[in-house]
């Protein structure tokens, strides 16, 4: 049979993930073994569900060579994870331009056998920066149809020319698998890099999920709020006058049903002017406030 | 330990004599929820009475005392903030000035205290408890 445009264009997406595998390892730092994408020489970066407890990292070249590797630093909000490997002597992938809906794209990731894994699918959803469910916290989010089991978290997602558009994270929202666009885990690594530690927008408070009565619910139905057990000293939420005791119902009008979602709201709010809604001694208030950075 | 009964009264009825039997003080009882912002400072936790005649502990701050903050030495809680920041322990150690050695023998120790299984499941958890700033 005649070589036609469908070989063509298989043979293409094999080149494509061929040009991208050097640059995908195998990360170990628990029990099963997870991606990661080579950032810099010496700078691997994964998904926190690669890490254990920050001992004994090792990443796994594609040519079968472990490697031991320490973790520089994680972002709480974005769950991406920074790693040095002194030996690893890798090249990143090249960056493609932001994939639009419909695009073919590969995930690529490392079997448990540091196997080359593959995984083809479209783009189908690009989240703007406050998509429902997980993945808040990052200001755009990228889904796919192509199937991912837990293996690829941290892996590559590119397009069929061999550029890196992504990382895959093996998160699932409503089936389609999540990964974070290259611009911002590129963007969050070098944050990273540059401070040792995640710099995040910071209100000052520590709270718990509570449910709220039925009669004090906020007309756009939440059921749950944060209460508040501690405001520090000279924080963005002290200067508000946030006190102890206050239900945070929502920022900006996006519902806090926990402090995991008021984490990940703040990721995605630009730091300056906010809103709160609070509920306090049964009355709604909304309170102004300066979200600050640290 | 002082708690608040709420429910309905056939509900918490039912209930009552069960709750004085394990030794747990109603220091009051409503039948609506009250408002966690008006306080219950008499009270350490509130307790929902169910129609199916069990217990629902709407808030209890004397069990997150006892499992997280109170067990956490002081110690334990700067170096959980710390971890919370993303910050690996070689970090963590330069910025308090202890040894990288302390700061994992901290870190497995914050680890198994809040039924962790790694720093950032950790870290999710202290959240959900209020154990760290945001």
């Amino acid at each position: 049979m005649a070589k036609t445009a469908l070989t063509d264009f298989s043979n293409q997406l094999a080149d494509a993930v061929a040009a991208a595998a050097p640059a995908v390892v195998q990360v170990q730092g628990r029990r099963q073994p997870a991606s990661g994408v080579v950032y810099a020489t010496d700078v691997v970066v994964t998904t926190s569900r690669a890490i254990g407890s920050d001992d004994n990292i090792s990443v796994v070249t594609p040519g079968g060579q472990t490697l031991k590797a320490e973790l520089i630093a994680w972002d709480p909000a974005t769950h991406l994870v920074a790693l040095r490997a002194p030996e690893l002597n890798g090249a990143a992938p090249p960056i493609g331009a932001s994939p639009r809906v419909g695009h073919i794209a590969v995930a690529i990731g490392r079997s448990w056998s540091n196997s080359l894994t593959a995984s083809a699918g479209i783009v189908s959803v690009i989240g703007g920066p406050l998509p429902t469910g997980r993945g808040r916290a990052i200001e755009e989010i990228i889904r796919t149809t192509a199937p991912m089991h837990r293996g690829f978290a941290g892996g590559a997602f590119i397009n069929t020319g061999g550029e890196l558009i992504g990382i895959a994270t093996a998160a699932e929202i409503r089936g389609l698998g999540v990964v974070i666009p290259a611009a911002i885990a590129w963007k969050t690594v070098e944050s990273l890099l540059t401070h040792g530690r995640a710099k995040r927008r910071y209100l000052g408070v520590a709270g718990q999920a509570v449910q709220l009565p039925p009669a004090q619910r906020p007309a756009d139905g939440s059921s749950s709020a944060v209460l508040v057990v501690q405001v520090m000293d000279d924080s963005p939420a002290a200067r508000a006058g946030l006190l102890v005791g206050d239900l945070l119902v929502a920022l900006n009008d996006q519902p806090l049903e926990s402090p995991d979602r008021l984490l990940e709201t703040l990721a995605a709010t630009a730091a300056g002017a906010a809103r709160l809604r609070v509920l306090r001694g049964g009355s709604a208030l909304e309170i102004p406030i300066d979200i600050g950075e640290k | 330990m002082r708690i608040v009964l709420v429910g309905a009264q056939a509900d918490r009825d039912r209930l009552r004599r069960e709750l004085l039997d394990a030794g747990l003080d109603i220091v009051a009882e409503t039948d609506t929820r009250p408002s966690m912002a008006d306080g219950v400072p008499a009270a350490d936790a509130i307790v929902e009475a169910t129609s199916n005649g069990r217990a629902s502990v709407l808030r209890n701050r004397a069990l997150s005392d006892d499992v997280a903050t109170e067990a956490l030495t002081a110690r334990e809680q700067e170096v959980l903030a710390h971890v919370a920041q993303g910050m690996s322990n070689k970090a963590i150690a330069e910025a308090l000035g202890i040894s990288d050695q302390t700061v994992k023998f901290h870190v497995a120790a914050i680890i198994g205290k809040l039924g962790a299984s790694n720093r950032t499941d950790a870290v999710r958890r202290a959240i959900r408890r209020g154990l760290v700033v945001i």
